[in-house]
């Protein structure tokens, strides 16, 4: 993967321009809220990946990159909104450049654009996640089981293994689903082939003795063995066994409308009336709820269209999506229909048994209504016919279920059936009933005839639901074990991450939770998360843990995640605010994990809290130079950082536009900024305030003291060494600051001796420039004067016996340890 | 000027534990004594054009079905 060395980020979400030098290491980003922190995060993930997730992902409605991201004053010029990353890729050693802009945010411009660094950088953009913010890191921690699931395999990439789950589960179900009409289809063609046969149960047995008598009859040979393609007529001369279709075969014709007379009595039965009234009485509850009702719709919309992805496009309205993608939105939309879904499942089994009635209506209706034509003289049966396609009709209106009130409708008059619907039937009853009896040879051969074509379609129908019952048990069986299978992986898989996490949580935790250990259980699209609770048992995260445990667990599975994910490519991370709600003590210990266990991820961080900031230094994890403060963020210049030159050119611009007021109000937050670095760098003892609200009073004279203590033991030292050059110079140079402090104290005493510096907005331009002017001396008495370096001084080490004072330069390098015999000759 | 920018799965390679539940999947079924036919269709589909459709799916699975 990558290190990031530096960003160059123009016309962006709340930036002007901007320019930061990572340098391929850690980087401290820190500043109140709302200054621009986020905007350099989105501007990292937009130069890596082209997208920026909280302009694109979920609940987001109504903002999109291309609209949103260019800074407010470009939205109209995304070709202006650009991002340029310098980059370097460990494994290749190369350094690549990438340029993106907002209007063409799918083609950067990559220099050098060798294949294998193109192939580094798309494994980049796949991985989004790089950047966690604290929205991000506790769906991982505080979510349903089901969504925990997703969000920790698209971290794991494992979106594809769900994917192919999904699809096999799809097939298999919809390969049982076939088995029911196929099933339903072979059984009437069981009862028409019985009918015909005049047999009650179907056996080779039965079937052979009853077809064995009418060939006998004809002075046919029996049939001994019944095998799939043993034909009943077999043996007949072609012209004998020519179809009855040109006739009407009496005794089958006279079963046919006798069936029709039972089905048409079944359906006006108090039986099937029952059925209908239970249908309907489920049908109208939930047409009478018009919420349910227009749910009812959507839910079926969104299953239709769930069932139609299949390209890189809505089904509905070819608006390109990543399949994935749209099949998560679609699945988030329908889970809130989970409870008319299951409404509707009970209303469509309530119709099952209706359907089941209708279709041996219909057929039958068909049967029959084919020997109107071919009865000598024929028999009009329009009006059957009519008949029969209506009910055909009521048929697919019942069983399209939507919309429910055409259903219901369909449903209160299947039992009615019309006046003169059924004359044909009995015009036909009345010429089969004329049709003189045939000879029992011509009986013989029309059974056999009819019995061998209703034989045939149930083969055929019996064939093919053989073949759906085979197809059922394949996909079935592949579905079980593709499902065996990636359970048994993932749980692998999650065993190892369950390890490391607890690992990393026991490390940040180790003063009270040293014992801490962690669940990972997964089932089928689930992903259980339970943790230890002081011995007490394994709960969820957000039972018992406080908030702050929760987000430093959070940050732990995160890790872990990637860390197994990636392995050794796991070399840089954007942490987004992600520790808000953690405790000084457990941050510094976060630092500590960050510093010690991923020494070779570059992680950027940002904060509002500039106490965290410090952390990262003190614990060594961003070094002095590796961090930027924001100090304020304006809509025409953007994020704006505490730069020394800058502070005192602005107030020297307020002052020449009389603006006392704000060169006044500046001077203080600078004076109260800088004083708390000084004292932070000198280890300044400053009286200790629990609520870390330190006043310019508390710091500055704080500040002071311990320089002018701390030139004064560089100069003991240097005399007990014998250095009296450097001695000299650490002379002159108290001499200097003395008059930087006096300087700045007389005019504080002119303006206001008692206190504070809140009366400076009272003065005019012309006193208070004096003012700015003394405090601009005092504070440069603080800074290296090279002019290459201009950096505050700082004591070493951070802790312990202070060593040495000295700049980023190394220009100062001041010693404060006296020589050891003098001490020891002095303590004697 | 070049785009690498993709998120889209099909057609993507596949990470490596997909790749790895894949293989495993396909061994399974093979000792269950499915067709060697349909396990190359399957091999085919999922670890070596990748294309992790349900149509493509299907396909291999019943590459005679007339939906598939």
């Amino acid at each position: 993967m990558i290190h990031v060395d530096n960003i160059i980020i123009r016309e962006f979400r709340g930036i002007r321009d901007l320019t930061i030098d990572f340098a391929d290491k850690n980087f401290g980003i820190c500043g109140p809220n709302g200054t621009g922190k986020s905007g350099i995060v989105d501007a990292i993930e937009f130069g890596l990946t082209g997208s920026i997730s909280r302009l694109s992902g979920k609940g987001t409605g109504g903002i999109s990159v291309k609209e949103h991201a260019p800074h407010v004053d470009s939205r109209n010029h995304p070709d202006k909104a650009r991002v340029i990353m310098r980059v370097t890729i460990p494994s290749l050693r190369k350094k690549v450049t990438i340029e993106r802009t907002v209007k063409d945010p799918l083609t950067p411009i990559i220099t050098p654009n060798d294949a294998d660094v193109l192939e580094v950088l798309a494994q980049v953009a796949i991985h989004p996640e790089f950047a966690l913010s604290r929205r991000e890191l506790i769906r991982y921690v505080i979510s349903a089981p089901g969504d925990r699931a997703k969000e920790v395999q698209a971290l794991l990439r494992l979106d594809d293994v769900e994917t192919i789950r999904t699809i096999f589960q799809k097939i298999a179900n919809a390969c049982q689903r076939e088995i029911v009409p196929t099933k339903r289809e072979r059984d009437q063609a069981l009862e028409q082939l019985l009918r015909a046969l005049d047999i009650p149960t179907l056996s080779a047995e039965k079937l052979l003795g009853a077809a064995n008598s009418r060939r006998i009859l004809l002075g046919l040979g029996p049939i001994a063995v019944l095998t799939p393609t043993t034909s009943l007529r077999d043996g007949l001369v072609a012209s004998a066994a020519a179809s009855p279709s040109s006739r009407v075969p009496k005794v089958q014709a006279t079963t046919d409308l006798r069936n029709l007379r039972e089905v048409i009595a079944r359906m006006v039965s108090a039986e099937t009336s029952a059925l209908v009234t239970a249908a309907i009485t489920e049908l109208s509850s939930l047409n009478s709820d018009s919420a349910a009702l227009n749910s009812v719709t959507r839910e079926r919309f969104l299953q239709a269209a769930l069932s139609l992805i299949d390209a890189d496009a809505c089904p509905v309205c070819d608006t390109q999506w990543n399949p994935e993608e749209l099949k998560g939105h679609i699945m988030a939309k329908l889970k809130l229909f989970e409870e008319v879904a299951r409404k509707r499942v009970n209303a469509e089994r309530k119709l099952e048994p209706v359907l089941a009635v209708l279709t041996d209506f219909k057929e039958a209706l068909a049967v029959v209504e084919r020997y109107g034509p071919i009865l000598k003289p024929a028999i009009d049966v329009k009006l059957l016919r009519d008949f029969r396609l209506s009910v055909e009709a009521k048929y697919k209106e019942i069983q399209a279920f939507l919309p429910l009130p055409t259903a219901i409708a369909a449903l209160q008059t299947i039992a009615i059936v019309p006046a003169n619907a059924l004359d044909p039937v009995a015009a036909i009853e009345t010429a089969v009933a004329a049709i003189p009896e045939p000879t029992q040879q011509d009986a013989a051969r029309d059974y056999l005839t009819v019995c061998q074509e209703r034989l045939e379609a149930y083969r055929g129908v019996s064939l093919r639901l053989k073949q759906a019952e085979e197809r059922a048990k394949i996909t079935r069986e592949i579905s079980e074990t593709y499902a065996k299978v990636s359970t048994s992986v993932l749980e692998g898989i999650y065993k190892e991450v369950e390890k490391e996490f607890s690992d990393l949580y026991r490390f940040i935790n180790r003063e009270d939770e040293g014992k801490f250990s962690a669940q990972l259980t997964p089932t089928t699209g689930k992903l259980g998360f339970e943790v230890d609770f002081y011995g007490r048992g394994y709960f969820p995260p957000g039972a018992y843990h406080s908030e702050g445990h929760q987000d430093g667990m959070g940050i732990c599975l995160y890790l872990a995640l990637m860390k197994h994910q990636l392995g050794k490519s796991f070399t840089f991370a954007v942490l987004d605010d992600v520790l808000m709600s953690v405790d000084a003590g457990h941050r510094r210990e976060v630092c500590n994990l960050l510093k010690e266990r991923f020494p070779n991820t570059q992680f950027i961080l940002t904060t509002h809290d500039p106490i965290w900031l410090k952390h990262m230094r003190t614990v060594g994890l961003i070094s002095s130079k590796s961090s930027i403060h924001f100090r304020k963020w304006h809509v025409d210049q953007g994020p704006t950082e505490w730069d020394t030159r800058d502070v005192w050119q602005e107030i020297k611009d307020s002052l020449a536009k009389n603006e006392v007021r704000a060169a006044a109000g500046l001077l203080r937050h600078y004076l109260e900024y800088i004083s708390a670095e000084i004292c932070h760098r000198l280890r300044a003892p400053v009286e200790f305030r629990g609520d870390a609200q330190f006043q310019l009073g508390d710091l500055l004279p704080a500040a002071i003291g311990r320089f002018n203590k701390t030139l004064k033991e560089g100069r003991s030292a240097a005399e007990s060494w014998g250095q009296t050059d450097a001695a000299k110079a650490i002379s002159d140079r108290e001499t200097d600051f003395a008059a930087r402090v006096t300087k700045s104290n007389i005019e504080q005493w002119q303006i206001n001796p008692a206190i504070h510096y809140n009366e400076w907005e009272n003065l005019q331009a012309a006193d208070f420039g004096p003012v700015a002017d003394a405090f601009r001396e005092l504070i440069d008495g603080f800074i290296c004067q090279n002019p290459k370096c201009n950096g505050l001084l700082y004591v070493v080490p951070e802790r312990g016996q202070r060593e040495e004072l000295k700049c980023a330069c190394g220009v100062v390098t001041m010693n404060l340890k006296k020589r050891p015999q003098q001490v020891k000759a002095k303590a004697a | 000027m070049l785009a690498f920018m993709s998120n889209g799965k099909s057609g993507n390679p596949p990470s490596e534990i997909p790749k790895q539940i894949f293989a495993t999947f396909l061994d399974e079924l093979k000792k269950g004594g499915a067709s060697e036919d349909m396990l190359q269709r399957l091999h085919k589909v999922l670890l070596e054009d990748t294309n992790l459709t349900e149509n493509a799916i299907k396909a291999a699975i019943f590459p005679d079905s007339p939906n598939s």
